[in-house]
């Protein structure tokens, strides 16, 4: 029934992520993706949405929260980067946003570079930090989209800007919070470990 | 991001020739232009759109083109409106800004679209891989695209639970409570997406995945007949953009808009 | 062969040996059904054969597994995927790609095959297993039955000359299990090992060679499949029954149907997206009384409860509880419904918080938790609970606002014999308090033991219905008459008929 040739590929050590874990990082981001788009469906009803930064700071803190269940699952350098760098080419396929997905591999990219010199994602504050330097230069790098779209001479844009960048770093602290009590509370009741 | 669009990365039509061409020409495409409409001056942004345009038509996506023009004119509209109660002199210069949202913001918009609309997700993930990116990368790319209609189920169960539960009685409650609905939402989420990684990750490795994560693809990028014209097209459609700029300045092509717009 | 010989296995996370000096084997040609309690460690078997034993769950394995001349014990997953192919319970969580050609090819891209002999392999199977007009399509727009049929393909198009079954039919309907039946029928006429582990015997059976039977990590019985109809036997090993003559009995006026409290739906419409899901349906459940629902998949039965349950707004018609009328949009909340999937249900991180967490009072969630026996769970996480018991918790939970009717969707997915005659129980428990309990099920057995009436739905109606003493009429009613399947699956004879031509066309070696 099986040819002589048919044979799997043999291990090698160089390929340092385990399918397990490729597949963890993959259902991951999906759940990021849908939970932010659920959230952004919900949070469009109510009048507060159009609050400056308001939107950015929730997005972080629904996305860093996933992701911090991310870096504590798959703890490797390079975990985040491999994940937004999915993010980033979902985002591109589902949305079509060059910017937004520059923004978010340039992020994951700086995040993995900072935890690794601070020793790996073992330390819970590390993946805070880490989250939160991955969304301020994602969120910048997307605000791009903005300012080549409109091309504007409307000076309000930069408020916009600014506020859009400190949201969204403000939400990844929380969210990065909110997401190492959430594994922590997982792991003492022996769900998530 | 609805399913039906997950489903038009899944389905296949042999007979489509933007479907047939070589996803790297696609990409390259989308490259191209997103670079000319950043850097390139006035005539080469106007010309561009206009490629991008009949690409656009000629792939069936007018009711993408049409919603583009119609938002990006309305935006300018409401944009300069509020400029001009904002600030006294109003947009400093809306003839470039108008070109700016529809020439530049609409050329890489629609080829973004075109990319997607005409590329499936494995032909994508293929590209990708013969472009040298691993398939450490591609791999969670496509485990993510395809876990979202399976998401998007369990998101749907949770919150039929929710409310069945007389936990949540309506969005609106969402809305009023957002930090108790979402973390009722979040464990069930979280767990479920947890158990449903570990049965796929245990699928893939009884299916073959694992070691050096090679693979020889089914259906493999291939430059055909097809994708060497588009190519040729493409470099020959850039060359006239770029050298549009040298043959028609920028001012000219300013003046031009202001007399009209103004 | 397959031969399996002194396997111990030990998890990594627990203390003792999960199997204990376990020895098996199966032949080519040969399907052995692999049965017993849950937590007795079947699944654990099927891991150490394909390898994810040691590999995904970090376990200590001793022993020895060969097929043929070749010893699997040491190699990994992926090396053993050419030997061994897996199907798992549900389809869903086993594909890669979004479109059917590809994921026929998935497996095949990571052997070192070439691209014509990938592609020629995708052709004879879609040949085969009768998909061709499936190639092109998105997976996720197929019908249930229509997926089982890819993962069947893609098993099919491995060539591995042993195929492990993990709980194949335990959420499908009767056409569904039929096709799965024929399946593994052609397989065994192609000469290959079949390892299934099942709990629902009663399909199964008529394909099954030898019986295996494991408790508590030993091998307990290895013989012929007579042993099934053993009453004894069945219960010391917590078996369910394979065969509807032996089918647990409802003790005679065991329910007291209240008429004056009933939950009837007339009239009952649903158009989703132009296809007509429900097509004037009409209902009738009465206080205390436990009725079931069967039909194929995609027959409306789940739409039914949800519309009863007020979960679809778009819903039109008359629904009266207890003598006022309702429109399906303002039923939510008035009856009680359980999911199939009882881990999305469970929200809170303990026991206690999730039974309080609709309002009830800490006498009603005392009440509620000794007459569930969760007493000793109230502060456990309720996602760290075990299949069972996290079924009993959403059930509780759904009972907390204490409502007249509840709503249970195919309650007994992937259970032993004895965690069913515990949910036999608790729903005997919930009749006789008054409660009107309407069960959606594939599983007769489930129907024999708990109900008093049986319906039947089709393309989105109620088209049958039976009293208790006409249950013997039941087997092989879910199965449609000719012509009258639901558009994609097909007849089911007919379908069954070209696949087997199918296979004898494209494998003539065979």
């Amino acid at each position: 029934m099986t040819t002589a040739n048919e044979r799997p590929q043999s291990p090698q050590s160089s390929s340092r992520f385990t399918v397990r874990e490729l597949v963890l990082i993959g259902v991951l981001t999906a759940l990021s993706v849908v939970l932010q788009t659920v959230v952004a469906v919900g949070l469009h009803m109510v009048p507060i949405a159009a609050i400056p930064g308001l939107m950015h700071g929730v997005m972080a803190f629904v996305s860093c929260l996933v992701l911090y269940v991310m870096a504590r699952k798959v703890p490797r350098a390079g975990t985040l980067t491999i994940g937004l760098t999915t993010y980033g080419l979902a985002v591109l396929i589902l949305k079509g946003s060059v910017f937004h997905s520059a923004g978010l591999v340039l992020g994951g990219v700086a995040a993995d570079v900072f935890a690794h010199l601070r020793g790996g994602y073992q330390g819970r504050w590390t993946i805070i930090a880490a989250l939160v330097l991955f969304r301020v230069i994602a969120t910048a790098v997307a605000q791009l989209d903005k300012v080549v779209k409109q091309m504007t001479q409307v000076h309000l844009v930069w408020y916009f800007i600014a506020l859009a960048i400190l949201g969204a770093a403000v939400g990844a602290v929380l969210g990065g919070v909110a997401g190492r009590r959430f594994m922590d509370r997982m792991e003492r009741a022996g769900v998530a470990a | 991001m609805s399913r039906a669009f997950v489903t038009r990365l899944g389905e296949r039509h042999d007979d489509d020739f933007f479907e047939g061409l070589d996803t790297r020409v696609k990409i390259l495409t989308v490259f191209v232009v997103t670079t000319l409409a950043i850097a390139g001056p006035l005539a080469t942004q106007l010309l561009l759109v206009t490629f991008v345009l009949a690409l656009a038509l000629s792939a069936g996506l007018w009711r993408w083109a049409i919603a583009a023009v119609v938002f990006s004119l309305l935006t300018w509209m409401v944009l300069v409106g509020v400029a001009t109660r904002l600030q006294s002199g109003g947009v400093e210069d809306p003839a470039g800004f108008l070109v700016g949202i529809m020439a530049r913001g609409n050329a890489i918009f629609l080829t973004a679209a075109w990319l997607i609309t005409t590329t499936k997700l494995y032909d994508f993930g293929v590209a990708l891989e013969s472009l040298r990116v691993p398939v450490a990368m591609t791999l969670p790319l496509t485990v993510a695209v395809r876990f979202i209609p399976t998401l998007l189920d369990e998101m749907n169960g949770i919150w039929d639970a929710l409310r069945v539960r007389g936990l949540v009685r309506s969005p609106w409650d969402a809305a009023r409570h957002p930090k108790r609905v979402f973390d009722l939402v979040l464990t069930p989420a979280v767990l479920r997406s947890l158990r449903l990684a570990d049965e796929l990750a245990c699928a893939a490795e009884t299916r073959g995945m694992g070691g050096v994560l090679r693979r020889t693809p089914y259906r493999p990028s291939r430059m055909r007949g097809k994708d060497c014209v588009v190519t040729a097209a493409l470099f020959g459609a850039t060359a006239l953009c770029v050298a549009s700029a040298f043959v028609v300045p920028n001012d000219v092509i300013a003046g031009r808009i202001n007399l009209v717009v103004g | 062969m397959l031969s399996v010989e002194n396997v111990d296995f030990r998890y990594a996370a627990t203390a003792g040996d999960v199997l204990r000096g376990v020895n098996l084997r199966v032949a080519p040609g040969e399907l052995v059904l692999l049965t017993g309690p849950s937590g007795a460690g079947k699944s654990t078997l099927l891991d150490c054969v394909n390898g994810l034993g040691a590999a995904a769950h970090g376990g200590e394995f001793r022993g020895c597994i060969r097929f043929g001349e070749e010893g699997l014990g040491r190699l990994a997953p992926w090396e053993r995927s050419r030997v061994v192919a897996t199907v798992r319970q549900n389809p869903a969580t086993q594909f890669f790609q979004l479109n059917v050609g590809d994921e026929l090819a998935f497996t095949l891209e990571y052997r070192d095959l070439s691209v014509g002999q990938i592609a020629e392999r995708v052709a004879s199977t879609s040949r085969a297993m009768q998909i061709d007009h499936l190639l092109h399509r998105d997976i996720f727009s197929l019908s249930s039955g229509e997926r089982q049929r890819v993962a069947l393909a893609a098993m099919h198009a491995t060539h591995a000359p042993l195929l492990l079954f993990d709980e194949p039919t335990a959420n499908l309907d009767a056409p569904a299990t039929d096709l799965m039946l024929a399946c593994m029928a052609r397989f065994k006429r192609e000469r290959r090992a079949i390892l299934v582990v099942e709990h629902r015997l009663d399909a199964i059976r008529s394909v099954a060679d030898r019986l295996v039977v494991i408790d508590g990590g030993r091998v307990v019985y290895d013989g012929p499949l007579d042993a099934l109809d053993d009453e004894a036997f069945c219960s010391r090993h917590c078996l369910r029954h394979s065969r509807a003559r032996s089918f647990i009995e409802l003790p005679p006026g065991a329910h007291h149907p209240d008429d004056a409290r009933r939950l009837s739906a007339r009239d009952v419409r649903w158009v989703s997206r132009r296809k007509t899901v429900l097509d004037n349906a009409a209902l009738l459940i009465r206080g205390g009384e436990c009725v079931g629902i069967r039909g194929t998949n995609g027959a409306g039965k789940t739409s039914m409860a949800r519309a009863l349950c007020g979960l679809e707004k778009k819903a039109r018609g008359r629904i009266d509880l207890d003598g006022r009328e309702f429109s399906p949009a303002k039923m939510l909340g008035r009856v009680a419904y359980v999911a199939q999937q009882s881990d999305r249900q469970l929200f809170t991180d303990s026991v206690r918080r999730e039974l309080s967490g609709g309002g009830a009072t800490t006498e009603t969630v005392n009440e509620l938790l000794d007459r569930f026996h969760l007493t000793a769970l109230a502060d456990r996480h309720p996602q760290a609970l075990s299949g069972g018991e996290r079924q009993r918790v959403a059930i509780a939970a759904a009972m907390a606002s204490d409502p007249e009717f509840l709503i249970l969707d195919e309650p007994t997915g992937g259970m032993d014999g004895g965690r069913f005659a515990a949910l036999v129980a608790l729903l005997r428990d919930l009749t006789a308090r008054g409660v009107g309990l309407l069960l959606i099920t594939h599983d007769l057995e489930l129907l024999h033991a708990a109900c008093d009436r049986a319906v039947e739905m089709r393309e989105g109606r109620v088209v049958r219905e039976w009293e208790r003493n006409e249950f013997e009429l039941l087997d092989g009613a879910e199965n449609p008459p000719a012509g009258s399947a639901p558009k994609g699956e097909g007849d089911r004879k007919a379908a069954l008929k070209t696949l087997t031509a199918g296979f004898v066309a494209a494998n003539p070696q065979r």
